[in-house]
């Protein structure tokens, strides 16, 4: 089994996750990412857009602007491509994590 | 503060055009908003170095090729189709005179294949999921098509016993065997007989060059827009 060891991997998966919860700009998706992982994941915020722009590109998120108050904003959305990359990313990181926890439980 | 880091990053941005004013607008209403709620320096601080940041937006060329892979697979397909068109059109018609099979021939035999191509590569290039859905089909009537024109079976066997008599024809006309009328077959068997006659190695060099080519420009792309390997779906089967 290969190691979803480089960060970009697991950037890419925390992104699409986030954004799975629903449409989100750019803020918002750092701020979910912050919420849902209790303050350890603090997101380097310049390394979120290009990230996003990124995954736009790959056609897994697809995005508008949003003129709603008070703000202009980018809103991401993800795909089915996104969806069917999510879900592909998550069994991989499941089964390494299960190997990793099996290894250090003994 | 903020104004000089956008213009920093837009000093380094090496991007251009709608995507570059997007960047910009982008980060710019991003840095205010964070900057309402933990103040400019802090936003800044937060978003890191303009440099880094713009580099991180303009990936190397050969990424830029790896991202961009469906689609130029897509269009190198399409290409290929194009460009194939005129020379198969001049194999149809070598040395024949009055009607050709020609349409009949690629309609009935290769539009099927064709039509499926054009429409898979048409949606990859708009990043629909059909272009993806449709390419391992095609690869499927891609290796049908190559195991037939290979085998010489029907219908490609007629047609390429069409073309070396008409090559035989532009060769040899009309006295290849002492100005003696002679039967399609015996042309054939003679031509067989003959080391001198090219008609049957320039027959087998157009099925082997047309259907290895195309074979490995289906599997080509049906990585491109996929990225199916056999040993990434070894290691998906063994995660599910």
């Amino acid at each position: 089994m290969r190691a979803p060891s480089d960060m970009r991997g697991q950037l890419d998966l925390l992104l699409l996750s986030a954004v799975s919860a629903g449409p989100a700009h750019g803020y918002g998706v750092i701020e979910r990412v912050r919420e849902q992982s209790a303050g350890a994941f603090d997101l380097r915020e310049g390394t979120v857009y290009p990230a996003l722009h990124r995954l736009e590109r790959h056609g897994l998120l697809e995005s508008r602007w949003s003129d709603e108050a008070p703000r202009r904003r980018r809103v991401y959305a993800i795909t089915d491509s996104g969806l069917g990359s999510l879900e592909i990313k998550r069994r991989e990181w499941s089964a390494f994590a299960g190997a990793v926890q099996a290894v250090i439980a003994r | 503060m903020i104004e000089s880091w956008l213009a920093e990053l837009e000093r380094q941005l090496r991007v251009h055009g709608r995507r570059r004013r997007r960047i910009v607008d982008e980060l710019s209403y991003h840095l205010h908003e964070s900057a309402a709620t933990h103040g400019e320096a802090e936003a800044v601080r937060r978003m890191g170095d303009p440099g880094e940041v713009a580099r991180s937006f303009t990936p190397r060329l050969i990424d830029r090729a790896f991202e961009q892979r469906d689609r130029l697979a897509s269009l190198t397909m399409l290409a290929a189709m194009v460009a194939s068109l005129p020379l198969a059109w001049t194999l149809e018609n070598v040395g024949r005179e009055g009607d050709s099979r020609a349409w009949v021939w690629f309609l009935v035999f290769l539009a099927p294949t064709a039509a499926v191509a054009l429409v898979s590569c048409v949606a990859a290039l708009r990043r629909l999921p059909l272009g993806a859905r449709l390419a391992g089909p095609l690869l499927a009537m891609v290796a049908a098509t190559a195991l037939v024109v290979l085998l010489d079976l029907p219908p490609a066997r007629g047609e390429f016993r069409e073309y070396r008599l008409a090559e035989i024809g532009v060769a040899k006309p009309p006295c290849y065997l002492g100005c003696m009328p002679v039967t399609a077959d015996e042309l054939l068997a003679s031509c067989d007989r003959d080391s001198n006659c090219v008609a049957n190695d320039h027959a087998s060099e157009i099925r082997i060059n047309y259907s290895v080519g195309a074979l490995t420009l289906s599997g080509f792309y049906l990585w491109a827009v996929t990225g199916w390997t056999p040993r990434r779906r070894r290691r998906e089967r063994a995660l599910a």
